[in-house]
């Protein structure tokens, strides 16, 4: 208990150092002014954002990524209330109950209340974090290849069962997106798969061109397809602050999101998105009046948005003790940090103690900040949903331009970021969502070197990951969902899920 | 040619394609299986217990591929969703903007390069209005230079004109 707050204190030090405030609260604000941009989700803004911390020390860069990624995160809630445009798998409850309110004139308390609600899971989701770390980095250490490589099918199958649409598609998805990590070196021999004598490539393709790729360029020109219909929510948004009876109406709602979806966000596979709906359900369940949801309720919008927060921070839980990012935001996160030359995982810990610990504790400072500074700002925010969209994508597609091209300064890298773009438009037009690839992407390389490792440890048998207790109740794991999923039952309810989700 | 037209999709003919998406979706998948295992067919596959460098991509090209079969195998047996439509306005101008601004950068410079993409993109939607697209790529333009060149301090030159000493 002691060392909890000793380390907590190590990472305040460092993330109140005057200059990571500042970083973080630029991030903050960069990510809500991108991330309320109708149409672009926290993964297209970190893409779009991650250039401008490259010139920073690596923990001044996490810290300001984070800040961008809790922004972007408030600010696809803000475009969910008053645009009833989800930017994100996530928020798409959030447009239920919450634009409703903003209908009748309280879209301020909408958004007031799910700042502190998400402010509240935050806090709890930090404690929780530096709570679990150090145990599971221990976790982390038992781990070899074989229990890694389980694991992370684990990881993608359950990322398959969560995705949106299709669950074949999106285990083709994964595939795809394991075979794109192969392009590159060899791990072994050094050799040179697929380049097709491009330099470019042969380091792998890289990450942050790929993510903008496919969330930057491909969103826009899915966007282009539709002309959004900009329902900006006419007249007063209302005061921001709720008065004490809705506290009261949302305290429990927000204490039981931030335990659904703090529990959810852990699990491997993007258990977050389950963790918004999971918490409306719940409340709907619960409620005396269940018809007043979807007709302006305030637990509507507090339990969720919660959920969603605490999940989003959960999500770094994997990521920091194993090394295995959770979900597609996590999988950029991961990028981020490659590019600040530090490979995520439980070694990060003991190697640099002030970069782990300063970025839990930024991430209670990134939530305190939009509490304290974006919600007074919302009048900021409400003008820039006015900009037209027709003038506002040329502007990202320049953003991701220099973004891609200051990474290495090459221009080959903006053609292969155009690519991913068509690509991305082209899967959705097939019914494919281009997040999972990403994950598989990510995770590819780790899965074909622990692959190889298992292999040789077990003399060229498959039955290694049955054998180990660890690596055999994680597969067991991993197959029970699928049995799940694929009773019929559960099926339709999947599919009424995802429908009432996409709407 | 695949029919699109869901209305006729039982059709007489060699083939009876009754869920086009699915089965175009398909055979790109068997596409990409065969364009990587030749692409990794110069490589060793090595053993199972020692995997060469071909191994692993091979495996899952083959797995995409068993997954294109079985859509199109289910395109055949089972109705779904026409081929949906695509825009060439919106796909065609974003790259030609972005393909533009990896052309001129290193050699003219973020002015022109930045004017370029911003302008050819910006008629990628069929809203677009000329005056306005102009003034406001010229603006988005100065911002970034502003940011990227003398805030962030990018290596990158703000106006050049190549053969000539003239470079910012």
């Amino acid at each position: 208990m002691l060392d909890l707050f000793s380390h907590l204190g190590l990472g305040f030090a460092v993330a109140l150092s005057l200059h990571n405030v500042v970083l973080c609260f630029i991030g903050c604000m960069l990510g809500t002014l991108i991330g309320v941009l109708p149409g672009i989700g926290p993964i297209a803004t970190i893409a779009v954002l991650l250039p401008i911390t490259f010139n920073f020390e690596p923990a001044s860069a996490l810290i300001m990524v984070a800040g961008i990624y809790y922004g972007a995160q408030y600010g696809g809630s803000t475009t969910a209330i008053l645009l009833s445009i989800p930017g994100e798998a996530s928020s798409t409850v959030t447009v239920l109950d919450g634009h409703e309110m903003a209908k009748q004139g309280r879209g301020g308390i909408a958004l007031g209340i799910s700042a502190i609600g998400s402010f509240f899971a935050g806090t709890v989701a930090t404690v929780v974090i530096a709570a679990l770390a150090i145990p599971l980095t221990g976790v982390a250490l038992v781990f070899g290849p074989v229990e890694y490589f389980s694991l992370m099918v684990t990881g993608l199958v359950f990322a398959a069962a969560l995705a949106r649409g299709s669950m074949f598609n999106a285990a083709i998805t994964i595939v795809f997106g394991v075979l794109l990590s192969t392009v590159g070196p060899d791990l072994v021999t050094g050799k040179l798969r697929m380049t097709f004598e491009v330099n470019e490539l042969a380091d792998g393709i890289d990450f942050a061109v790929m993510g903008m790729g496919l969330f930057g360029v491909g969103e826009i020109l899915r966007n282009l397809d539709h002309t959004m219909s900009r329902d900006v929510v006419k007249g007063t948004i209302g005061r921001l602050l709720p008065g004490l009876a809705e506290l009261r109406q949302s305290l429990w709602p927000i204490i039981r999101g931030t335990v659904i979806g703090g529990a959810l966000g852990i699990l491997p596979g993007n258990g977050a998105v389950l963790g918004s709906f999971a918490a409306y359900t719940t409340e709907k369940k619960l409620a005396r009046d269940p018809s007043r949801f979807g007709r302006g309720a305030i637990e509507g919008v507090a339990a969720p948005e919660s959920a969603n927060n605490a999940g989003a921070q959960t999500s770094f839980i994997p990521l920091l003790t194993l090394g295995i990012p959770p979900n597609a935001v996590m999988a950029i996160m991961v990028g981020a940090m490659t590019i600040h030359g530090i490979i995520p995982g439980p070694q990060v810990i003991g190697s640099n103690p002030d970069l782990f610990w300063g970025l839990i504790a930024s991430m209670w400072i990134g939530n305190l900040m939009l509490l304290v500074i974006n919600l007074p700002l919302i009048g900021i925010w409400v003008r820039l949903l006015k900009v037209p969209y027709r003038l506002l994508f040329p502007a990202i597609i320049m953003f991701c331009c220099i973004g891609v091209y200051s990474i290495n300064e090459s221009t080959t890298d903006i053609v292969i970021m155009a690519a991913f773009g068509l690509l991305g438009y082209a899967m959705s037009k097939f019914g494919f969502e281009p997040a999972p690839l990403v994950l598989g992407m990510i995770l590819g390389r780790m899965m074909e070197e622990s692959l190889r490792q298992s292999m040789i440890i077990s003399g060229g048998s498959f039955a290694i990951f049955v054998t180990r207790p660890i690596s055999a109740a994680l597969l067991a794991f991993a197959a029970i969902l699928l049995v799940i999923v694929l009773l019929p039952s559960i099926r339709h309810r999947r599919e009424e899920i995802f429908v009432e989700e996409e709407d | 040619m695949v029919s699109s037209n869901p209305g006729n999709a039982r059709r007489a003919g060699p083939l009876n394609v009754r869920a086009p998406q699915k089965f175009v979706a398909g055979m790109v998948l068997v596409g990409i299986c065969s364009f990587v295992l030749w692409a990794v067919e110069g490589l060793d596959a090595g053993t199972v217990k020692f995997m060469g460098p071909a191994m692993f991509p091979r495996a899952l090209a083959v797995l995409l591929g068993i997954g294109g079969v079985i859509l199109i195998g289910d395109s055949l047996l089972r109705d779904g969703e026409a081929l949906a439509a695509w825009s060439w306005r919106g796909p065609v101008l974003v790259n030609a903007g972005i393909i533009l601004f990896a052309l001129t950068i290193r050699h003219f410079g973020l002015a022109v390069a930045g004017m370029l993409a911003l302008v050819v993109s910006g008629f990628a939607t069929a809203e677009a209005r000329p005056r306005e697209v102009i003034v406001f790529a010229a603006a988005v333009t100065l911002g970034c230079i502003i940011l990227f060149r003398y805030l962030l301090d990018m290596s990158v030159p703000v106006f050049a004109i190549p053969g000539t000493s003239i470079g910012f």
